[in-house]
């Protein structure tokens, strides 16, 4: 299971992706209702890692729940669906950041997270989030994407090959090289080795 | 950071093997991934499951819905950045009708002199439609006036919403394609220099079901005069 939603309440069911994605192939759309809220949180968090402005991101998310959905039926494994989906949600998170560069708007301009604070640890929170927005925030999109495929979404060298038709080696590179990043600018905020 | 490290990260190495000095580096990087992620963990998603559930609870039979990678992202973009940028669109009726007639020349003179004589050319909006298809299908002029523009395509549900017909520029700044089409009610829009989703702002406009809107255009049957 990602490690993002490991750490997230699910709802209340123990009924598996693959019979949710029978049932809503047969009509059932409360079934999909089910998929949808079991998933769309690590997606969203996905986007916004990515970069992806909080608005955007959600029309994003909500957009690939619906082409999924249209496709249903063409989801060679309904037990992976979540996989499924991330790949079509990735695709138009990607998309929509080079639509903005297209545009001559630099990532690096796109607020990470919402400007007012959190209702607790606002201090550190702060912080953190400055870490990352310098730490992750300023790395290439291909890194920043491995490196949240892999430590945000929790997903196997495997599935990110597959969904992003890369090569295991080279996806392991790319995590590397970002975490080597972000370890340089932790280190230097004293954070990693203190 | 040696590659043990990251070996153990990507769990392909058991913190048992690593040395202390090895240990301590790896989760201190951890401790501090973690953190640098809590304010994405923290950060509350939205609900869009009803949103979901009405759309494709009310999903029309045959029309796709406009993809992730075009059509919304087109319109997240924009409202997003607020950088508007305007197509200037005019509607040049003596074009039209010329359009039309050069078109129906054309049609008679590639089908030759056994086929049906065209029907009258009929004007909807910015796009002429012409008669006389091939195989049951009706000749349309899709046309739009975008000055400015690199690049204009339209996809509609006859390419199943996919970017695809290619808008030439005869003219300076308009654009035209013949497509042929289905008799039929059909949805369509014209994509600008591969981003920007415009409507035909002379045709009629339809909700796409997604807060967005569609031109509408209604392909008649052609009259056959040699039926008559």
């Amino acid at each position: 299971m990602p490690a993002s939603w490991s750490s997230t309440p699910r709802p209340v069911t123990t009924i598996s992706d693959g019979a949710l994605v029978r049932r809503a192939l047969a009509g059932d759309t409360e079934s999909y209702g089910t998929l949808v809220r079991r998933h769309q949180e690590g997606l969203f968090r996905y986007a916004r890692g990515l970069g992806v402005p909080r608005e955007p991101a959600q029309d994003l998310v909500q957009d690939a729940f619906i082409k999924a959905y249209r496709n249903l039926a063409t989801c060679e494994d309904p037990n992976r669906f979540e996989v499924w989906v991330f790949r079509i949600l990735r695709n138009g998170a990607l998309d929509f950041l080079k639509d903005i560069r297209r545009r001559g708007v630099s990532v690096d301009v796109i607020p990470l997270l919402d400007p007012s604070p959190g209702p607790f640890q606002e201090t550190v929170r702060s912080e953190l989030r400055a870490d990352l927005e310098v730490g992750l925030g300023r790395l290439p999109t291909d890194l920043r994407d491995a490196f949240l495929m892999k430590h945000l979404e929790g997903l196997s060298y495997e599935e990110m090959a597959a969904t992003t038709g890369a090569s295991v080696s080279a996806l392991k590179m790319r995590v590397l090289r970002a975490r080597e990043a972000l370890r340089q600018v932790l280190a230097e905020r004293s954070l990693v080795w203190m | 950071m040696n590659l043990r490290i990251h070996r153990h990260l990507d769990g392909e190495l058991r913190g048992s093997v690593l040395s202390d000095a090895e240990r301590r580096e790896a989760e201190a990087l951890r401790k501090a991934m973690n953190a640098a992620l809590s304010p994405l963990r923290d950060e509350p998603a939205p609900d869009v499951s009803e949103a979901v559930v009405a759309a494709v609870s009310a999903r029309a039979p045959r029309k796709e819905p406009p993809t992730v990678a075009s059509h919304g992202r087109a319109r997240r973009s924009a409202a997003w950045l607020w950088t508007p940028r305007s197509v200037t669109v005019r509607v040049r009726p003596a074009w039209g009708m010329a359009a039309a007639a050069v078109l129906l020349l054309t049609t008679l003179w590639t089908r030759g002199p056994e086929a049906p004589p065209a029907g009258t050319p009929i004007q909807a909006g910015g796009t002429v439609m012409a008669t006389a298809g091939v195989e049951g299908t009706v000749l349309v002029v899709f046309r739009l006036d975008a000055p400015g523009a690199r690049s204009v395509r339209l996809a509609g549900d006859f390419t199943g919403w996919e970017p695809g017909p290619v808008l030439t520029q005869r003219t300076p700044g308009v654009w035209t394609v013949l497509v042929p089409v289905e008799p039929g009610l059909h949805d369509y829009a014209f994509v600008v220099d591969g981003t920007r989703w415009v409507q035909d702002p002379f045709a009629e406009r339809v909700d796409d079901g997604f807060g967005g809107t569609n031109s509408r255009v209604a392909v008649l049957v052609p009259a056959r005069t040699d039926e008559t």
